[in-house]
């Protein structure tokens, strides 16, 4: 039995620690926003904030996670509402949208970090895979999240 | 229960003759069963089988298109609200049932999500059907309040009588109006083009809210309660085949894991076969190795389990192959004596007479199409009846799959459609299905959701084709080019000839020479942009080569070999070949002064150029596209590309931000395509496995965009494969133009390393 927080909510659960915070997350507590793509940290799709910092779930145990404040998908702006979430809105963002929830959790932490990012700095600090490859819109929508000057509250 | 049917004609001349096509169907499904509840059990009334008006006055349009990023639960919508002259802000939509497609004998015309064709060939079916069914609602509102037709108007979901000004919901009449005759869809008025509300306007996509809050329920996030979870092994060989499993090295293990052995079987075709075509020619058979699934509780205990069970394996026939080796082969076959497909004029005395000649060989690895969603699908069988929720691309197919397979009688089986995390023609392929199916059937009563690991997606996929290809072309005294050959040879392949015999380009000499090997060991699988993808910048590469050997400036060659006047007067379908040059010169022209072809470059910069189209055969109508490249290129940093711009003229735009969507995203495509992406074998086995050995572009790599659409009132043409075939074109020589390498084979980003 272990205790995580996710979204200000306790779940506790009978899982292995072993367990990627992913799989806990999708299918024990049911937020299928959080996506699998490689199952390796390689595409970024599983992204999800653990104490604030971006973090590739699929290669993070619910273990490590015991104690800390994770932030999936669902509770980064409950209807949509976040400013990096409104610049992806204006900016037109997704194809299939699979990729960007994990693309959303990556720009929300890096503009956090960093409230006005150089292009550099975008492409630095967002690794994640789009195969419909949307890359140029997800720039413009950190650009402008960032410009709005509310990203990272 | 029919099998819907495609007639040749229908798929050849996309929307016009379609259009026709629309009367019978949808008149047939005006005499069985035009009022029924939708499916989903939301009350309503059905109208011409695209249209459910419900008791609120919501709507709800049937998309007859798996949505996989392309758009179509926007864009279609866009079409069949246009005439409906609806409230756009109320309406629902639903994917098709299968089901009903065969029941109503195709009545949703084009259901594959292939050859980027939703807006080319529904076009004018659903624009019609939307008249038609505004037509009916009118009709029922004269009927209910005793006035002439042409009083009354349709607006926002309401009809309303312009004298009087009262106003009838669609609702209140849609009972009647679905006992009206159903009008002759060829005499319904369409909109002035000046006219349109919907179409032509850049409506943000109707999911995008749900994308951004993670609320898309793909297939992959489908759930029943009761549900278990299989993970799957395949073959690691193909043609490979199951020897034994030991079940008791997962016994105990937790989540109640049971093993399901998950037989090999030819699946069927992977694109629908016009009636009195051959299959084997027009698709590729999908072929399924042997395969071990595990089912549990969690899908992450069946995995586990799965990673500890013992399997063996009998590795086949093809335990030895080597990609490397194949490779060699087929290169044997392209410098022999490949059988001619097309020829025109004497190409070997014309090569003999020649000034100059040039030959040179390109190739083209294996490639996984890789959509980011891993492979999935659920399935349910119980008391006769099977249920699939799946985000195939083929789902007419997979419904077959499914009553075929469990042997109940087609209305048994229903095929519940999700979106998708991307395709790009990998779900077209419905070895998933089958393979579900086959796990449904081994725990019958209990819902189950198989998932692939991406390694398992990577290793057993299904595979654009390896090809290897030599040209040889002469040229005259003045730099003209007076013949041009090319042999190509590839693997297993569904008839792909077409990407080097439908070079715009007709010199007076030409032999074209293609092989297939059909029983070489990986199936084939289309990859967007098929076979222009895999051959249009070999072509536009030598073609670069021999231009070089001219001193010819590039724009000026390009024009030279774009005048009508230089087809050959003798050419079968002249006229054709010469409106389709007509085509692209005018489309070339746009694209050097909007894209800035004479703009300066800097040093260590380099740019490119290539025009195409996807016209398969002459009468096959396609979109024109353009695309100059311009790189950085410089021994020691290595290769940037700084610039992609791409003209299109596609007919008539439905949504011009999900054009651009399409294309941007398809230059994405193809940057990864050229520069990263090998499939390699050895010994019988995939080399890769995930995306650190198959990497796909990231955003670091991705350059600045620019997109002009040419303006047009044509009938639409495809977008969704577009820019990936003109875009690599583009690249190979931008790179030689920057002093870089010229590139015969790729991925680009190996070669350059080494
Ligand atoms: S699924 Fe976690 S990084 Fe790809
Ligand atoms: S939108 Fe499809 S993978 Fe990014």
């Amino acid at each position: 039995m272990l205790e995580i927080e996710v979204n200000g909510t306790k779940h506790r659960l009978e899982v292995d620690p072993a367990v990627p915070l992913l799989w806990v997350l999708r299918d024990s507590i049911g937020l299928k926003g959080t996506k699998f793509g490689c199952g390796a940290g390689l595409c970024g799709a599983c992204t999800v904030h653990v104490d604030g910092a971006a973090v590739r779930s699929c290669a993070y145990s619910v273990g490590q996670a015991v104690g800390s404040k994770i932030t999936s998908i669902e509770g980064l702006g409950e209807s949509g509402e976040h400013p990096v979430q409104a610049a992806w809105r204006e900016a037109g963002v997704p194809q299939c949208g699979y990729c960007q929830p994990g693309m959303i959790m990556a720009a929300a932490a890096l503009l956090k970090n960093n409230p006005s990012p150089s292009d550099d700095e975008i492409a630095q600090g967002v690794t994640n895979i789009c195969r419909c490859g949307t890359y140029n819109r997800i720039r413009k929508a950190i650009r402008s999240a960032a410009e709005n000057g509310r990203a990272g509250r | 229960m029919k099998e819907p049917v495609l007639t040749r004609r229908g798929f050849v001349t996309g929307a016009l003759v379609t259009a026709a096509g629309v009367s019978f169907t949808l008149s047939l499904a005006g005499c069985k069963d035009r009022t029924k509840l939708p499916d989903d059990g939301e009350p309503g009334v059905e109208l011409l089988s695209w249209v459910v008006i419900h008791p609120d006055n919501s709507v709800t349009l049937r998309v007859p298109q798996t949505e996989i990023g392309q758009g179509v639960s926007t864009t279609i919508p866009q079409m069949l609200a246009e005439e409906l002259e609806l409230d756009w802000s109320t309406l629902k939509s639903e994917f098709y049932d299968p089901a009903v497609n065969a029941a109503r004998e195709n009545v949703y015309v084009w259901t594959a999500v292939l050859s980027s064709h939703s807006a080319q060939t529904l076009f004018e079916p659903t624009q019609r059907a939307g008249a038609q069914v505004r037509t009916m609602l009118i009709r029922a509102a004269a009927s209910r309040l005793k006035v002439p037709e042409v009083e009354l108007e349709a607006i926002k979901g309401s009809i309303r009588h312009k004298p009087s000004g009262k106003e009838l919901s669609y609702a209140s009449v849609a009972e009647a109006a679905a006992k009206m005759p159903v009008p002759d869809p060829k005499v319904v008025k369409l909109k002035e083009v000046g006219d349109r509300q919907l179409v032509g306007k850049p409506i943000p996509r109707r999911d995008v809210d749900a994308a951004i809050r993670g609320k898309i329920v793909y297939g992959i996030d489908f759930e029943l309660p009761g549900m278990r979870f299989a993970a799957v092994r395949q073959s690691p060989t193909f043609g490979g085949k199951l020897r034994s499993v030991d079940k008791g090295s997962i016994k105990g293990m937790p989540g109640n894991p049971e093993v399901v052995k998950i037989k090999g079987a030819k699946v069927g075709y992977n694109a629908p076969v016009p009636e009195g075509e051959d299959p084997d020619i027009w698709a590729a058979p999908v072929t399924m190795d042997d395969a071990v699934a595990v089912v549990a509780d969690s899908w992450w205990q069946a995995k586990t389990a799965l990673d500890a069970l013992a399997i063996e394996w009998d590795a086949g026939p093809h335990a030895k192959f080597s990609s490397q080796e194949y490779m060699k082969t087929l290169a044997k076959q392209a410098r022999g004596d490949a059988p001619v497909v097309v020829e025109a004029g004497d190409a070997r005395s014309a090569l003999a007479k020649a000034v100059k000649t040039l030959s040179a060989e390109y190739s083209y690895p294996y490639m996984d199409p890789a959509p980011l969603e891993p492979i999935n699908c659920s399935a349910y069988v119980d008391g006769g009846e099977v249920h699939l929720w799946t985000n195939s691309q083929f789902p007419d197919d997979a419904w077959h799959i499914a009553h075929s397979l469990c042997g109940v009688s087609p209305d048994k089986a229903h095929v519940h459609i999700l979106p998708a995390g991307g395709g790009f023609g990998r779900r077209l392929q419905n070895d998933f299905v089958h393979q579900a199916v086959q796990i449904a059937l081994a725990c019958k009563g209990t819902p189950v959701k198989l998932l692939l690991t991406r390694e398992e997606c990577v290793r057993k996929s299904y595979y654009a084709p390896i090809t290897a290809a030599r040209f040889e072309a002469g040229l005259d005294g003045a730099g003209n080019v007076t013949v041009w050959t090319c042999s190509v040879a590839s693997g297993t392949s569904a008839e792909q000839s077409y990407g080097e015999t439908r070079f715009p380009f007709q010199p007076p000499n030409v032999r074209f020479a293609y092989k297939r090997n059909p029983d070489s060991p990986l199936p084939f699988g289309w990859m967007r942009g098929v076979g222009f993808t895999q051959h249009l910048w070999m072509n536009f590469g030598f073609l670069d080569e021999l231009r070089l050997l001219t001193g010819r400036d590039v724009p000026e060659f390009y024009r030279s070999l774009l005048d009508p006047s230089y087809i050959p007067a003798d050419l079968e379908d002249r006229e054709i070949a010469v409106a389709r040059v007509k085509n692209h010169l005018k489309l070339f022209d746009f694209a050097i002064e909007k894209g800035r072809w004479h703009a300066p470059k800097g040093r260590g910069r380099g740019r490119g150029l290539a025009v195409g189209d996807t016209s398969y055969y002459p009468s096959y109508p396609s979109s024109t596209k353009a695309a100059i490249v311009d790189v950085s290129f410089d021994e020691k940093a290595g290769l940037r590309v700084d610039h992609v711009f791409l003209a299109v003229d596609a007919g008539t735009v439905i949504n011009p931000d999900i054009v651009h969507a399409q294309l941007e995203g398809g230059i994405a495509y193809a940057l990864t395509t050229a520069l990263h992406s090998e499939i390699t074998v050895e010994n019988g086995q995939v080399q890769q496995s995930n995306f650190h050995d198959y990497p796909i572009l990231k955003l670091d790599q991705m350059p600045a965009v620019t997109i002009e659409i040419l303006p047009s009132t044509e009938p639409p043409a495809s977008i969704g494969e577009d820019a990936v075939p003109v875009t690599i074109a583009a690249l190979v020589n931008a790179i030689a133009d920057a002093g870089g390498p010229r590139l015969r084979s790729l991925p680009i980003a190996k070669i350059l390393a080494n």
